[in-house]
């Protein structure tokens, strides 16, 4: 067998309304770039990065869903698998707030019952556009007892932190292994036995 | 399984009326019921259900004159050849943002956009004239090209439309495309136009509003066809699957691709959403062309000269 390059498989997804940063913030943080073309993705996209966590090698497997209603058939069948959920809105844009509830209400429906989930606020360089202030995010993320942060995909504030705390969140609800190198990398069916719930 | 249980009691407790029937129903005859067979019974009840257009019937479901209609119908209440929504709301949008930075692709509040649709429903379009959030507006026009029961692109036409923007000669594309949209119903024909001349509107400030005819047409494309057109499980769709247009362009290894899309485990793909995503990918390139070759097409060439562009 070939030589593994990572100890563990994380599928994360990242999902908000159309136009908040969602690719945005995956290709700052998978490419450290920042993309100026203005376009729609379609349907689903995904990037992987891997990254070093506790001495352990994290493959980061990131799903980039399409904001377009018109997509949501297709995106919202990628929930089930996600083992942590990146519920993004642009801090200009009041509407994104407001139709958090909904993408809430999404995951519910969709998406694994132990799934992490956090919310970002994108977009926090634009501070003159400023529409949605940051103890608001706070609140509704209290409120839902989900981890918050503020990031910006253009000038790389928070983007890393935010995959960070994710990934750590799913590592430290996994059941603890002692035997990693015999571990199959089925994360899916691997059910969570003593959920650590909480955050914040 | 209570439902059918309580069904079957009812007959046995009605006296000796139907003995058999209510025999049957508890033994399943000659089989003792099964996972399975329970499994179809209770599909079977599910899809007994009164139909629609019992519920139509009985008054209990009144359908919407606007949204999720067919554009036949609304047109045969508005006594137009486009819906009045549809020439009203492209005028407010016209009138009041097309610089707007991402209209038709940011979202608007989802439930300002269900209450246009409530009052459009009512005939009441002084609420497009009130509201002053344009993602709002772009979202309800979005909505209501989605609802429609039979889409603009009837869905009898999707495989036809999927094959003619395939052709790789230039000429017989547009031939192709071009007979198609003549194949339309009349108010097919002239809301497309009323659409296709927005949309051109729009793109034509995208300096200021960053939605080129390409980016509209991602947004709007699928919008215009079938809903619920259920994924093809035919081999030969399967095979024209092209695995980087599903998941967008990026810069992974093909076999890092390959394998997680195609492989069977992974429970975050499946072939169907492939399909799917592959006929969305289409639908905005079959609209991305009416927009480019929009002068070349002989459904919008005015017989009148009323072309108003």
């Amino acid at each position: 067998m070939a030589k593994k390059q990572y100890d563990l498989l994380f599928k994360l997804l990242l999902i908000g309304d159309s136009g908040v940063g969602k690719t945005c913030i995956l290709y700052r943080f998978s490419d450290d770039a920042f993309n100026t073309t203005f376009i729609s993705t379609i349907g689903i996209d995904f990037k992987i990065k891997t990254i070093e966590l506790k001495g352990k090698k994290i493959k980061l497997q990131i799903w980039d869903t399409a904001g377009q209603e018109r997509f949501h058939t297709i995106t919202t069948s990628y929930y089930r698998g996600a083992m942590g959920i990146m519920l993004v809105y642009d801090i200009t844009n009041a509407r994104s707030f407001e139709n958090i509830a909904k993408w809430l209400r999404n995951i519910d429906e969709h998406a694994s019952e132990d799934v992490v989930k956090m919310l970002l606020g994108n977009k926090c360089d634009m501070t003159d556009r400023r529409v949605i202030s940051k103890e608001r995010g706070e609140k509704i993320a209290i409120d839902h007892q989900i981890r918050f942060l503020e990031t910006s995909a253009k000038s790389n504030i928070n983007i890393d932190k935010a995959f960070y705390d994710l990934a750590e969140a799913i590592l430290d609800k996994m059941p603890s292994q002692s035997s990693t190198n015999s571990m199959s990398i089925r994360p899916v069916e691997q059910e969570s036995n003593k959920p650590q719930g909480g955050c914040c | 399984m209570h439902l059918i249980k309580g069904s079957s009691l009812r007959h046995s407790q009605k006296g000796k009326v139907k003995p058999t029937t209510s025999k049957e129903t508890i033994e399943g005859g000659e089989n003792s019921p099964t996972r399975d067979s329970i499994i179809e019974r209770l599909l079977r009840f599910f899809r007994s259900r009164p139909s629609v257009d019992q519920l139509k019937e009985r008054g209990i479901y009144r359908p919407e004159p606007i949204f999720g209609s067919t554009l036949a119908a609304i047109c045969l209440h508005d006594h137009t050849n486009v819906p009045r929504f549809i020439t009203e709301i492209t005028r407010v949008v016209e009138d009041k943002g097309l610089g707007v930075d991402g209209i038709y692709r940011v979202s608007g509040n989802l439930s300002s956009i269900q209450k246009i649709r409530c009052q459009v429903d009512q005939d009441r379009y002084e609420v497009l004239w009130k509201e002053d959030d344009i993602h709002v507006l772009t979202g309800a026009v979005k909505l209501f090209f989605r609802e429609l029961s039979e889409p603009i692109f009837p869905i009898s036409l999707n495989k036809e439309f999927m094959f003619a923007i395939r052709h790789t000669h230039a000429k017989t594309k547009l031939k192709a495309i071009d007979d198609l949209l003549n194949k339309l119903p009349l108010v097919h024909k002239e809301t497309l136009r009323v659409l296709i001349l927005h949309l051109l509107k729009v793109a034509g400030n995208s300096v200021k509003n960053r939605m080129t005819i390409h980016g509209l047409a991602i947004c709007f494309g699928p919008a215009l066809f079938s809903s619920d057109d259920k994924p093809s499980t035919n081999g030969r769709l399967n095979g024209t699957v092209d695995k980087k247009n599903v998941a967008k362009k990026s810069k992974e290894k093909p076999n890092d691709r390959k394998g997680l899309i195609s492989s069977n485990d992974n429970t975050m793909s499946s072939e169907p959403n492939q399909i799917l995503a592959y006929k969305m990918i289409v639908y905005g390139q079959i609209v991305e062309f009416i927009l480019t070759e929009f002068n070349k097409l002989s459904i919008f060439i005015p017989s009148n000269g009323t072309n108003n562009i």
